[in-house]
């Protein structure tokens, strides 16, 4: 988790211990560079924090070499590559104008979601005062040590008590010129009484070493450290001694020892005082620390955006809310930018005008609706609030801001308005109905009489309606024979050219027999008269087979067979064309009878005939054990011949075929008839049952066939539908019970 | 036999074709055919001194029948009878502008009446093209 020093329940907690404990927290990232500054960082180090975000280590408060010359690059490198050993550590820092200072550091490690070092925060005490009192303490050991060794040490060389020689440093402590002295008994000039005795006792020993007293040329009695021993020069026996005047060192040491008990003192006391504070300090950012990891999660994990900005609107700081609405991944990736870098012109600059006044008026911009886009690129509303950031003193750095998508909100309401408004104007017009009705069940109480009367008037109407519904039905069933013969005299012109060739065959073959009858008979004549005039059978036999090639007795004979057949095959076809016909026209006498649907087809067929029997090949599929079926012959095949009038018609002068297939399913029979023809477009598809709607020309159908037709099987309680693909055929289902409802 | 007329005859019905020949096989030469197709082969290998035929055949019909001898022997054409049951005004009268129809008869036919147009065509025509 990283660090946030920026909310703003932590920082004021936070701003009042750090000032108390006058240390600098500042982070910065494996590049070194800086990227918070606060705390008394300011103070300590003489940088404002804005001169320092953003930028090196190096370049701001820490030296590449210390006055030591300790490298602390490498340092720096250490505590990031090697925090555990670098929890706490001690260098000379360097200050804006240019002094260095010591700083004691504790040093924690920053890391981000992925649990990835991102940077160190670190806070530090300045420790410079310590450090100089240590290097004061350190230079006045030296500064005594020189002057013990530059106090000037008098050498006497004597024997027993008489000066042989001494020094230029004995001369400047006793005030003697060295030639005054050589010579000179020493126990009687320079050492006072009280001295005597025990010098002139020390001298005899080896090696001595004690404090005494000289007598100065002035007179003054100096006390005197003395170190002598014996020692020959040459192959004299003499004694050497040093002497030095302890008067100055005697006081020296003595206010030495003094200032060093003081100094102990306070080195002590300052140790303790830092370590306890070090210790508070340690504990409170762990807290600091905790609370600030516990607000983090808090503030990211809130729905709202939440950033920090500083006066040029740049991001200083965002929850993860921002952040992904700023399409990011990771704070570093927006801290230092502005919503330009992320949004277009007409977004970005609104804020960033908004954002500017806030800060240079000091009044804060509360929930007010701002128009954003999401990070899918639609566009959303944004309640935000933005308060203007101030320093301890006053100045504005910076502002918070908060947004909410408040997008389903506003849709929401826009649409409570509208169903609000709907209710409103639905409330009124419920009023105004309430009046209407109100006065309408006044009326109506008032109308009820007249409704009687008028109920009555209707009941007339009723019987009135009734008398022409029966006028209507019987005009309909007129209507349907009307059709019909007018369906039968469009056919008729062919129906007589059908009859036309077997009354040829009937009339001019009875002419023809009649001609060979004729030879026949004049053969059969002449034969009589030959018989009459001979019995000779030989003769008789002769002259009547040359009679019989004289008249083609045998042709005759053989055409007139012939011509029997062809007589008998036209009477047949007349008979069936006039079966088909009387079939076709029968009226209204019969009603209901049980039929032969197979007939009534056939006969309809016969009277097409003339129509497609050149190019059209009509196939029957009949279902042998088809049952006769209760209806209505006579109108009945009035629909197969409009439907199969039709197919022809649809075929027209091209080869084609019309297929006739009959069946039962269930208590039903049904009739496919299916041509080649050129099919129904679909948009008249719906029309084919109207009246008077038709494709022919003028004289070729009245447009009622299928009207007619339908009508007259719905009158059977039956189906009529048909299929159709324009350029390949159509095919009409006619579907109708065996048997008719007894209620019928 | 040699000096009758030569007479085709075309018609789809056996039965018109059968009595056509048993009423007139006394007077001319009678070749039959019971289509178009069958005339023109006919046509192709006899000498024929008119032509008698349907109008309303499959096939081919009467007119384009005609029509075909009108475009094939335009040098030598025969006589042209057409014998219907029915046929349409403008069937018959493209046959007469176009086809060199010389009579349209209905049927049924009476043979007497039939016999005199044949040679009443065969007279009419004699002078001009045979």
């Amino acid at each position: 988790m990283q660090q946030n020093n920026n909310d703003f329940k932590a920082e004021k907690y936070y701003q009042q211990i750090v000032n108390l404990a006058n240390v600098a927290i500042l982070k910065f990232d494996r590049q070194f560079i800086l990227t918070d500054f606060t705390g008394n960082s300011e103070k300590i180090f003489g940088f404002k924090k804005e001169e320092v975000i953003g930028r090196s280590l190096y370049e701001t408060i820490v030296p590449h070499q210390e006055s030591s010359g300790r490298n602390l690059v490498k340092l720096i490198n250490a505590v990031i590559d090697h925090i555990d050993s670098y929890e706490y550590n001690e260098n000379e820092n360097i200050r804006k104008d240019g002094t260095r200072i010591w700083m004691q550091w504790y040093n924690s490690e920053i890391r981000n979601q992925k649990n990835e070092l991102t940077g160190i925060l670190s806070i530090g005490i300045d420790i410079t005062d310590r450090i100089n009192m240590e290097a004061a303490l350190k230079e006045s050991e030296e500064r005594f040590k020189t002057l013990s060794d530059l106090t000037f040490e008098g050498i006497l060389i004597h024997d027993n008590g008489l000066i042989i020689d001494c020094n230029l440093s004995f001369e400047r402590q006793i005030g003697y010129a060295r030639n005054e002295l050589i010579g000179m008994q020493l126990f009687d000039r320079l050492i006072p009484h009280g001295y005597r005795e025990q010098m002139m006792h020390k001298i005899s020993m080896d090696s001595v070493q004690y404090e005494a007293e000289t007598i100065h040329k002035d007179g003054t009695i100096i006390p005197i450290s003395i170190e002598s021993k014996s020692t020959k020069i040459g192959e004299k026996q003499v004694r050497v001694a040093a002497i030095r005047n302890i008067s100055e060192l005697k006081r020296t040491i003595h206010e030495l020892d003094q200032y060093k008990h003081h100094l102990e003192e306070i080195v002590r006391q300052r140790t303790h005082e830092l370590k306890t504070k070090s210790k508070e300090l340690q504990q409170q950012n762990d807290l600091l620390q905790m609370e600030r990891n516990q607000l983090r999660t808090i503030i990211d994990h809130i729905p709202d955006l939440i950033y920090i900005k500083d006066t040029k609107s740049r991001f200083l700081n965002a929850n993860l809310m921002q952040i992904i609405h700023l399409r990011q991944k990771e704070l570093s990736e927006i801290t230092g930018k502005t919503d330009r870098d992320f949004f277009n012109e007409n977004y970005a600059g609104k804020y960033y005008t908004d954002e500017q006044h806030i800060m240079s008026t000091g009044n804060p911009m509360i929930n007010t609706e701002e128009l954003g886009i999401n990070e899918k690129d639609e566009q959303i509303y944004l309640s935000s609030t933005k308060i203007p950031l101030k320093d301890k003193n006053g100045k504005i750095v910076g502002l918070v801001g908060i947004g909410r998508d408040i997008t389903e909100k506003r849709i929401a309401e826009n649409k409570l308005t509208i169903q609000k408004k709907y209710l409103e104007e639905y409330n009124l017009l419920l009023e105004e109905r309430t009046q209407k009705i109100e006065k309408l069940n006044a009326d109506l109480f008032d109308s009820n009489d007249k409704l009687e009367s008028a109920n009555r008037i209707l009941s007339e109407r009723k019987k009135e309606l009734e008398q022409a519904l029966e006028q209507l039905k019987t005009a309909q069933s007129q209507l349907i024979q009307s059709e019909k013969m007018a369906s039968l005299g469009i056919l008729l012109a062919g129906i007589a050219h059908e009859i036309n060739n077997p009354v040829n065959f009937i009339y001019a073959g009875v002419n023809s027999m009649i001609k060979d009858f004729e030879d026949i008979s004049m053969v059969i004549e002449s034969c009589n008269a030959i018989q009459d005039q001979s019995s000779d059978v030989h003769t008789l036999l002769t002259r009547f087979d040359a009679l019989k090639k004289e008249h083609e007795f045998e042709t005759a004979y053989i055409a007139i067979t012939e011509t029997l057949q062809d007589v008998k095959l036209g009477a047949t076809r007349i008979r069936e064309i006039v079966n088909g016909l009387s079939r076709f026209s029968r009226m209204e006498q019969e009603q209901w009878k049980s039929t032969d649907i197979h007939d009534e087809i056939d006969s309809v067929l016969v009277l097409l005939k003339n129509k497609y029997k050149h190019h059209i090949e009509v196939v029957k599929e009949y279902d042998s054990s088809l049952p006769l079926v209760e209806c209505h012959a006579g109108k009945l095949n009035q629909v197969f011949m409009n439907i199969i009038n039709n197919a022809i018609d649809a075929i027209n002068q091209s080869q084609g075929r019309i297929t006739i297939k009959t069946g039962k399913y269930d208590d039903h029979v049904f009739i496919s008839i299916t041509d080649t023809g050129c099919g129904i477009k679909e948009e008249e598809k719906k029309k084919i049952f109207d009246p008077f709607f038709t494709t022919k020309e003028v004289g070729y159908g009245l447009g009622l066939g299928l009207a007619i037709s339908y009508s007259i099987i719905q009158e059977h309680d039956g189906e009529i539908t048909v299929k159709s693909a324009v350029g390949k055929g159509s095919e009409f289902i006619i579907k109708i019970p065996v048997v008719q409802f007894k209620g019928k | 036999m040699g000096d009758k007329y030569v007479i085709l005859y075309i018609d789809d019905e056996e039965s018109n074709l059968r009595i056509f020949r048993n009423s007139f096989r006394r007077d001319f030469e009678i070749f039959l055919a019971s289509s178009a197709e069958k005339g023109i082969e006919i046509l192709n290998r006899e000498r024929i001194d008119v032509i008698i035929t349907d109008q309303r055949m499959p096939g081919t019909t009467g007119l384009e029948l005609l029509k075909m001898i009108h475009v094939r022997y335009p040098d030598i054409p025969p006589h042209r009878l057409m014998v219907s049951g029915y046929a349409a005004p403008a069937e018959i009268k493209t046959a007469f502008k176009e086809y060199g129809l010389f009579r349209f008869i209905s049927k049924p036919w009476e043979a007497e009446e039939l016999k005199q147009i044949i040679l009443n065509v065969i007279q009419t025509k004699h002078g001009q093209d045979v």
